[in-house]
């Protein structure tokens, strides 16, 4: 991702799946997708992470 | 990014084939010199159209129609559709590029229409592979060459001479390209997007929320945390508004303070000319005192001054005249010599000498009273008194005439001082209402600006206390969210979004912060090195404050933007555009690109001209000056020449109106065409 290191490493101190979200928001946006898509892409991408994590906690 | 080379075929002015090699490494300086109109800033439009296929620059109309295909090709062709070509080598971590975009343009009845050709791109990696056929998609080559240069930052690497020095202004336009720039460059403008899309995403997850709940306190929940929103947005509007209010009203206090200052000036020149008058009263006294003296020592010796050169004369026929009296010698020099044993005429000793002491006993028996002896001796006598005090008269004479003159010349030159302040307030004086109307009028403003400043903080308090409530029902939403066991995975996912709209919120603003900093502290060191030691002394530094607002500060630590001149104002500019792209090159190592410099002098003083072309060279990979013949004399040559760094250089020359050459120049040869 073209971002600038200073930025990247303020996204490096964010807990695992924030920093996940947050990097493929980021990518998203720079790829140039429409806003509505964007939303619904990290929708998706917060809701699998969060079933995710609920799967590990089961466990 | 390093330019190579660019070659123009049929754009703009350039009919036919044109080259331009950019110089680059140890001698990185490529001068092209033109007139105006001949195609200098076509170079700058021909790259960008190369890379982005666009036509138009910043600082275009984008609703103009602008043509790129040379109007002298089309006339060439006759109807038949004509192609422009632009062509750059450039190289960038390793890899070359060749870059070919073509437009058409065809021509029916008086009109002619553009519209966009091939494009093909050719990529050499560090070992020299590269694939016979070119990229060809569009697409494909955008996102290639948006990784190297951003379009967003193109404008940013092109110095508009004749308009940059806006950038210093204060206005709100101004304010708002400073941020842009900032935020387009340092890529600030993706968290923004980042935030806005989690804001809309949270509240369309509410939204979904409230409606799967049929929760009828959820509902109201939402409806009033929208009110809240509405209010904070409301809120904050009013408060932009009355910023906007602001700046007007401290313009126009700043204008009456400027005319009491004029008011006060008048004041000070009043008190001035007093004590001129005053030095006047006091040079006239000394000036007459001096005028008596002179008059004294006329009055004593203006006769003799006047006849000393016929003394000699009338010395001579008095002793012709004493030769013929009867009492040659007087009687009372003959008693003197008698009594004292000593001739007074001749200093015999008479005593030892019988024979001239008989004589003068003579003389004595002999002696007859002669009735012009005494005048005879009154006469000399007062000739004589004169001889002896001549020169001290005369120097006492000359002094006197030179301190008159003096004192003479120093009423002379009070008078005209009298005279000038007099003109002076007159001047000020005419354009002038009073002291007083002046100053109550500045009271109202300053009331009225306490009055918006104290309703702007009402606000701030009113938006900070509505944020406070919003939390509250936001914590009330998910409350009631969560008693609804199916609904708890949303409130996870909603939960979720918020907290990382919030780190975003943060990130954003420490990292601005942080841009700010930096580009305030890069752009006061390249204004050091650019500004003339002169102005060094009168500006301390240049920061960038929370508004984004360009400000210059003076060594007392008070801001003095609106005070530097024109030339101050591009130097401040150019040191802002510089830093921006330093800054960017340092975040982004991959986003250095050529600084190029479009009439770049026009009102920068020559020490301060010499500065920059000694220190712009040190402080980009590659410099491409833009320059008319005014601005390149040889005197700019010679420093130009003395870095070391200048490459190649070329001259525009305008065949006619849609026909310019390149040619290219010898730079062991003189290039300026103007000046000394």
């Amino acid at each position: 991702m073209n971002q600038s290191n200073d930025l990247i490493e303020k996204i490096n101190v964010l807990s695992q799946t924030h920093k996940e979200i947050a990097m493929k928001l980021l990518n998203y946006i720079e790829i140039g997708h429409s806003r509505s898509q964007i939303q619904s892409l990290i929708r998706d991408d917060i809701r699998e992470i969060l079933l995710e994590e609920s799967k590990d906690d089961f466990k | 990014m390093i330019l190579n080379r660019i070659i123009l075929n049929d754009f703009r002015q350039f009919h036919g084939e044109h080259e331009i090699v950019f110089s680059k490494g140890d001698k990185n300086i490529t001068v092209v010199i033109g007139e105006n109109g001949t195609g200098k800033t076509g170079i700058f439009r021909s790259l960008i159209f190369s890379l982005f296929g666009k036509v138009h620059l910043e600082q275009d109309n984008p609703n103009d129609e602008l043509h790129i295909v040379n109007f002298k090709a089309i006339e060439e062709n006759k109807g038949r559709p004509t192609k422009t070509s632009v062509t750059i080598e450039f190289e960038n971590r390793n890899k070359k590029y060749s870059l070919k975009r073509e437009r058409i343009a065809i021509q029916s009845k008086n009109e002619i229409k553009e519209k966009p050709g091939k494009v093909e791109l050719f990529i050499t990696d560090k070992v020299g592979n590269f694939s016979p056929t070119p990229i060809t998609d569009e697409f494909e080559i955008k996102n290639l060459v948006g990784s190297i240069v951003d379009e967003n930052t193109k404008d940013f690497f092109f110095f508009d001479g004749e308009q940059i020095e806006t950038l210093a202004r204060t206005d709100d336009t101004v304010k708002r390209e400073v941020k842009e720039g900032i935020v387009k460059l340092l890529k600030i403008h993706e968290i923004e997007s980042a935030i806005e899309i989690l804001s809309l995403l949270s509240n369309s997850e509410k939204t979904k929320i409230t409606k799967e709940s049929q929760n009828l306190n959820l509902m109201n929940k939402k409806k009033e945390s929208e009110k809240i929103e509405k209010d904070i947005e409301d809120s904050e509007s009013i408060i932009e508004q009355r910023n906007a209010e602001v700046v007007i009203l401290k313009e126009k206090i700043r204008e009456l303070e400027v005319k009491l200052n004029q008011s006060k000036e008048i004041n000070d020149l009043v008190e001035h000319k007093q004590r001129i008058a005053e030095s006047i009263k006091l040079q006239q006294q000394i000036e007459s005192s001096k005028k008596d003296k002179i008059k004294k020592i006329l009055l004593e010796n203006g006769v003799n001054f006047l006849l000393s050169d016929h003394y000699i004369d009338v010395d001579n026929y008095m002793d012709q005249v004493a030769g013929g009296q009867d009492d040659l010698v007087s009687i009372a020099a003959i008693n003197k010599s008698l009594n004292s044993n000593h001739c007074v005429i001749c200093g015999t000793n008479l005593s030892e000498n019988p024979v001239h002491l008989h004589n003068v006993e003579l003389l004595k028996a002999n002696y007859r009273s002669d009735e012009l002896t005494p005048l005879i001796t009154l006469v000399q006598g007062a000739i004589s008194d004169f001889h002896k005090n001549e020169d001290e008269y005369r120097t006492q004479m000359q002094n006197a005439f030179i301190e008159f003159k003096e004192k003479k010349n120093n009423l002379e030159e009070e008078r005209r001082k009298f005279d000038n302040i007099q003109d002076t307030i007159k001047e000020v004086a005419q354009s002038e209402v009073t002291l007083a109307d002046v100053q109550i009028a500045l009271n109202v403003k300053n009331e009225e600006l306490q009055t918006l400043l104290r309703k702007i903080d009402r606000e701030e308090e009113k938006v900070e206390q509505l944020k406070k409530d919003q939390i509250i029902v936001e914590k009330e939403f998910d409350k009631l969210v969560s008693q609804n066991e199916s609904l708890r995975f949303d409130q996870d996912v909603l939960s979720f979004i918020n907290e990382l709209g919030g780190e975003f919120k943060s990130i954003f603003e420490e990292y601005s912060n942080e841009m700010r900093v930096r580009l305030s502290n890069e752009a006061t060191n390249i204004f050091k090195l650019l500004i003339s030691e002169k102005d060094r002394n009168l500006i301390n530094r240049i920061n960038i404050n929370e508004k984004y607002e360009i400000e210059v500060i003076g060594w007392d630590d008070v801001n003095i933007t609106p005070d530097i001149s024109q030339g101050q104002r591009q130097i401040v500019s150019l040191a802002f555009i510089t830093a921006l792209s330093k800054v960017a090159t340092k975040t982004f190592s991959n986003n250095s690109f050529p600084l190029f410099m479009d009439t770049p002098f026009g009102r920068i003083s020559g020490e301060n001209r010499d500065q920059l072309i000694k220190n712009i060279p040190e402080l980009t990979s590659q410099w491409i000056l833009l320059l008319t013949d005014t601005e390149l004399t040889l005197h700019e040559e010679r420093v130009i020449k003395s870095t070391g760094k200048l490459g190649n250089s070329y001259r525009l020359n305008q065949l006619d109106k849609w026909a310019t050459t390149l040619e290219k120049l010898d730079i062991e040869e003189t290039i300026a065409t103007r000046g000394n």
